[in-house]
């Protein structure tokens, strides 16, 4: 077994889904600042459920994209210009994503 | 640039890795195979169709009838001030512009009291919903030969574990791609052509087709004890990928064995007096 199910297990327990977007709660040293702070080239994030926006240094896949928000790659979908991004598809500064929760309805 | 497994154009969505025509032909594919294989009604048959406005039922609704069956949508109000009035718009805007019949019921009609009014007294409310809806959804499916529910793989999987960890191996063996062990009088075949494509898979062939989703959750699912499995079933999922698929694969190989032994212990899948339990469930004399 990986390390990667420890992130989501750590995650979980701070009860990252239910916090609020804020400067001191998202570490700064992965590059996650609240749009409109004045940083220039960072991808543009949108969180469907929280029904907020982050910006967001990252250049890589999805996969690694979604590892550093902490969030569990089975319980969304990565969307630009309303197609699906793959897991394994590389992001880079310039996007513009919407993160969409799979689980809906109850 | 991820390329499909087929034809290595770019791809449009993982597991599989598929372009947009043959993601949406693995989806279909899969569907068809499902309602054959498992002989879950064939052309001819009158099929309803449970739907909410949710990703699920609307995919299942434009699946079928982009397969040629002949569909009527049936949907049921549980009551939910400021989350299904929404979905229910969306529903019926849908019907109306692909021309669909839709048949609608409600908590309220039925029993007198919403869900709303039920959860201010009895908390969970799923349990209680859970029953009324497929009660409700049976007598809406009156004069079909079957209603088609929108369970996806992840639903499916969630239900074995939810009925291994609670002991309930009766409710479990009753579980699978036509509910029920026995055939009950009054009781409409309810079936669930989604049975083998997984939750993710409906929301990336929604977002391919373009289908009008709504990302809300009902506001009590996150008190149920599903809510936890889900969870828990997504987490072993990110490290042990295709878990769920194989919990309803293992279940598919028993199940025969299971509804052999528990054929005696089942009863009808619904209760006959749903309402009434439902009221007394909410402190109101029935």
């Amino acid at each position: 077994m990986g390390d990667g199910h420890k992130n989501i297990f750590k995650a979980r327990a701070r009860g990252f889904r239910h916090r609020q977007a804020s400067p001191l709660f998202i570490p700064f040293h992965l590059g996650i600042l609240i749009k409109g702070d004045g940083f220039l080239h960072r991808m543009d994030i949108y969180l469907e459920r929280e029904k907020r926006r982050v910006m967001v240094r990252h250049t890589g896949t999805g996969a690694a994209l979604l590892k550093k928000l902490c969030i569990n790659p089975e319980t969304v979908l990565i969307i630009r210009s309303d197609s699906v991004v793959p897991l394994k598809s590389k992001l880079s500064d310039n996007d513009s994503v919407r993160i969409i929760p799979v689980i809906s309805g109850g | 640039m991820v390329r499909c497994n087929k034809c290595r154009e770019e791809a449009a969505a993982d597991a599989p890795q598929l372009c947009r025509k043959h993601f949406m032909d693995y989806v279909e594919d899969t569907i068809h195979n499902t309602i054959a294989s498992r002989c879950l009604f064939s052309r001819d048959d009158r099929i309803g169709v449970g739907c909410s406005g949710g990703k699920d039922s609307t995919v299942l609704l434009s699946v079928l009838m982009k397969l040629g069956y002949n569909v009527t949508a049936l949907a049921v109000d549980e009551g939910i001030a400021g989350y299904r009035d929404a979905s229910l718009a969306s529903l019926k805007e849908y019907c109306a512009s692909n021309r669909l019949p839709l048949k609608t019921l409600s908590f309220a009609e039925v029993s007198g009291i919403t869900l709303d009014a039920h959860a201010a007294v009895k908390k969970p409310a799923c349990t209680g919903c859970g029953k009324m809806r497929r009660h409700l959804l049976n007598r809406l499916g009156h004069g079909f030969d079957a209603v088609a529910v929108g369970h996806n793989l992840d639903d499916e999987a969630q239900g074995i574990l939810m009925n291994l960890l609670r002991n309930q191996i009766a409710k479990l063996s009753a579980t699978g791609p036509v509910a029920g062990i026995t055939e009950v009088a009054g009781f409409v075949r309810r079936v669930k052509p989604l049975y083998f494509v997984t939750e993710k898979q409906v929301m990336a062939y929604a977002v391919l087709i373009g289908l009008p989703v709504s990302f809300d959750e009902c506001p009590y699912a996150r008190y149920s004890y599903r809510a936890q499995v889900r969870d828990a079933l997504n987490d072993l999922e990110a490290v042990q990928a295709g878990a769920k698929r194989r919990i309803v694969e293992w279940f598919m190989r028993v199940k025969p064995k299971l509804m052999e032994a528990m054929k005696k212990e089942a009863g009808a899948p619904i209760s006959a007096d749903q309402v009434s339990e439902f009221l007394r469930a909410s402190g109101v004399n029935a």
